[in-house]
């Protein structure tokens, strides 16, 4: 899924290239672009960039809407923030192309709370540079081909910041500097959910939708394939976990379970939340987290689930303890 | 017993845990006995006032530990006749069924246990008790044990696959501690 994102941060970059080369070349004092053909490039750069703020705006929205792409992607909010100022320059850009002179300076400051384009420049350099530790504006113009270089070099900064520093292991998408205990603790989820497949515990399509992804001292979890079924595990402190679901019967087993693994845990309308040391019971919360997957489905129907001998073996132990 | 796995299952709705001890006292015509026909041991358990005092202190045990793992469930019931101790168990969705039947002959008891879900493996119920089993076919296992408390427990384990629909939790428990 990362590779979703990033795909789509590449291409919006490059459209965005394209547009500010095609208005850059009608517009020099070189160009030989009769009136209609500025106008006819005016016209289809302002349709390219409704194109790309579609599918950026998309992409903000997904992040925001817990979707498969906020597990793909953390630093969370500042992504948002990254996207949603892209959004406004790009706005800003192709407001400012007219049919006749496409490429001209737009006003010192543009209506949006009276921020000139420069501020809304510095603060996507500046939020770009908080999450990859590199700038990516270094002139501020006003020109609508170069706030839309601009942007594509902040989207590429961030695009290439994401497919460069991380290393895949297994279901676990470890950006650069994640923390050692969040590592572990991904590696071991992923090799229980492994387990746990092997033995028939997990539907295809929640076994396919599982994925994780570790920035520094957390790290996100897709745990089935449902709409917003994502969990956020902290390891910071004092730490937690955060657990997306909707179905009551499984939060209130995940609250148990995770429970157990000495963190303090409240069982909400649409997940649970524990608070505690999870690095202290790091296995703990992994095994109760592979078990999440599929909870519904063996809730509904156990006895679909008990075909391998080892799950039938550990069932009629529990049997037997409890009577 | 088809004819009661029929009826039992197709009332399932209607009929709950004493509806089913009524059945067995109603609908079965061999079990229709006067004054009273059947006596109440435990909540699972009924028996014929002349039923073996073995048998019913094996339909007692499983109904005891049946209830302590369960609870008291609509899913399942036992009766014990002259001869016999025969338990009728059924998931929630009415698509799993086990039965059980025990005999006493020579000291020793004779467990069947027949079941159209997943069944363990003699091995496992001979890892939980002091049995020894064997499988008769896909669907039937018959068990040997010396003890009343062994057989009950038979019969606990085995219904306890077929019921642990009704308490779904146990399986997730039975996961985390033991998967």
């Amino acid at each position: 899924m990362a590779d979703v994102f990033v795909d789509r941060l590449f291409e919006a970059e490059k459209t965005l290239r394209e547009v500010a080369t095609s208005i850059q070349l009608v517009t020099s004092p070189q160009s030989t672009a009769t009136p209609l053909d500025v106008a006819r490039t005016a016209r289809n750069a302002v349709r390219r960039l409704h194109e790309v703020t579609d599918s950026l705006a998309n992409l903000k929205d997904r992040l925001k809407d817990k979707s498969i792409f906020s597990v793909a992607v953390p630093a969370g909010s500042d992504v948002v923030e990254v996207l949603v100022d892209s959004l406004t320059l790009i706005r800003i850009a192709s407001v400012g192309i007219l049919p006749d002179n496409p490429d001209e300076d737009l006003p010192e400051r543009v209506g949006i709370a009276g921020l000139a384009v420069s501020d809304f420049e510095a603060r996507l350099d500046s939020l770009v540079k908080r999450i990859t530790g590199e700038r990516c504006i270094y002139l501020y113009e006003r020109k609508p081909s170069a706030i839309l270089n601009n942007v594509a070099a902040c989207l590429h900064r961030l695009a290439e910041y994401f497919s460069r520093t991380t290393v895949t292991r297994g279901k676990c998408n470890v950006v650069t500097g994640s923390s050692e205990v969040a590592v572990r603790f991904c590696e071991l989820w992923d090799s229980l959910t492994e387990r746990f497949n092997a033995l028939g515990l997990y539907g295809e399509r929640d076994y396919a939708a599982l994925k994780a992804w570790i920035y520094n001292d957390r790290v996100y979890l897709r745990v089935g394939s449902a709409q917003g079924h994502r969990t956020e595990v902290d390891f910071t402190s004092p730490g937690g976990v955060r657990y997306y679901d909707e179905d009551r019967d499984v939060n209130r087993i995940v609250a148990r379970l995770l429970g157990k693994c000495g963190l303090s845990c409240t069982d909400l309308k649409d997940g649970v939340i524990c608070k505690g040391n999870v690095a202290s019971s790091y296995a703990c919360v992994a095994k109760a987290l592979a078990q999440a997957t599929s909870m519904d489905l063996r809730l509904n129907d156990p006895q679909e689930f008990i075909k391998n001998e080892k799950v039938a073996d550990a069932l009629l132990r529990r049997i037997a303890r409890s009577m | 017993m088809s004819y009661l796995i029929e009826y039992a299952t197709g009332r399932r709705k209607e009929v709950g845990s004493q509806g089913l001890v009524a059945l067995f006292s109603t609908k079965i015509p061999e079990l229709q006995l006067p004054n009273p026909p059947l006596e109440p041991h435990g909540y699972y358990c009924v028996t014929r006032r002349n039923a073996p005092v073995a048998l019913v202190s094996v339909c007692e045990d499983a109904s005891r530990m049946l209830e302590k793992a369960f609870g008291r469930v609509p899913y399942l019931a036992m009766y014990v006749t002259e001869n016999e101790l025969r338990s009728l168990g059924y998931s929630v969705s009415s698509e799993g069924i086990v039965e059980v039947a025990v005999a006493r002959a020579s000291g020793r008891f004779t467990v069947s246990i027949r079941s159209t879900a997943a069944v363990a493996s003699p091995r496992q119920y001979e890892a939980l008790t002091n049995a020894s089993c064997s499988r008769i076919s896909e669907y039937e296992i018959i068990c040997s044990v010396s003890e009343p408390r062994q057989a009950a427990r038979l019969i606990a384990l085995a219904s306890g696959f077929i019921l642990v629909q009704s308490k779904p939790r146990m399986l997730e428990e039975a996961i985390n501690e033991g998967v």
